[in-house]
């Protein structure tokens, strides 16, 4: 019998970790253009 | 005490533009792929956070080394430049790091039922953190910009050294952590390949995003080392 939560596409968990690191990747080169445009 | 200069480009080039544009487009495939893997018999759709963490995981191991070799360059050669960039390696890597830790406590939650455990790749990830972070704390604090460079070369060579400590703990002491998806020691891969290849093609991803990320760094660093210099 497969454990509902870990089947679960949408399981909180996963969705936090996507979002964690796409947010912080592009969050960071976006700090890092803003940086770059203030000092031009 | 001033460092030596360099012609390190001080404009945003083509080539690292170019490398964030492509890192940008690759990751969006990467997780277009990651959200149509197949899910895990044991651990189901939560496995898919396996596409984010192991990625993660790696470019922090690759920051360490790409300062470990930017600081041996700066200890023999004494160029601004290589302080710069094992810096802003350092810098990216942490971001890395902290990713690798985070996505690893939400894979860990549902699967081992717990956030955290002192198990020895968990406590040597800790303590590659701790070195990068004390990296960081040594930068800020010294203002003699030469015995900066030093002192922080001198860290990021001796932090690296936990790199393949923390990499063969899972094989060194078995516990909680899975052993490598992919071995390096002996070549072997124990990832089935529609799982396998959207961890790939995110590793690209993050890759190109982590080189053009400290390009980026280094770039702005060096504008700002030329501001000071006015």
């Amino acid at each position: 019998m497969f454990d509902a939560p870990l089947w679960n596409p949408f399981n909180p968990f996963v969705v936090w970790t996507y979002v964690l690191v796409y947010a912080s990747v592009f969050g960071y080169l976006g700090y890092l253009i803003w940086r770059y445009q203030k000092n031009k | 005490m001033q460092l030596t200069g360099t012609s390190q480009t001080r404009r945003l080039d083509h080539l690292t533009l170019g490398i964030l544009i492509l890192g940008s487009v690759v990751s969006v495939v990467a997780l277009f792929m990651a959200m149509n893997a197949p899910p895990d018999q044991a651990q189901g759709f939560v496995a898919r956070i396996f596409h984010v963490h192991v990625p993660t995981a790696w470019i922090a191991y690759i920051a360490s080394f790409t300062a470990l070799g930017y600081s041996i360059a700066y200890l023999i050669r004494r160029k601004a430049h290589h302080d710069r960039m094992a810096a802003a390696a350092v810098e990216v890597g942490l971001i890395f790091m902290s990713l690798a830790i985070l996505t690893g406590m939400l894979w860990a939650r549902p699967t081992w039922g717990v956030y955290w455990d002192w198990e020895p790749r968990l406590t040597t990830t800790a303590i590659l953190l701790a070195v990068y972070v004390g990296y960081m704390v040594v930068r800020g604090a010294i203002e003699d910009p030469e015995l900066r460079a030093k002192a922080a070369a001198g860290i990021a060579i001796l932090g690296s050294i936990n790199v393949p400590i923390s990499y063969m703990s899972v094989r060194w002491w078995r516990s909680l952590h899975q052993t490598q998806s992919i071995d390096l020691s002996t070549g072997r891969i124990h990832v089935e390949p529609a799982i396998l290849i959207p961890m790939l093609v995110g590793l690209a991803a993050f890759t190109l995003l982590y080189i053009g990320l400290v390009r980026f760094r280094g770039i702005i660093a060096a504008r700002q080392a030329a501001r000071e210099e006015v």
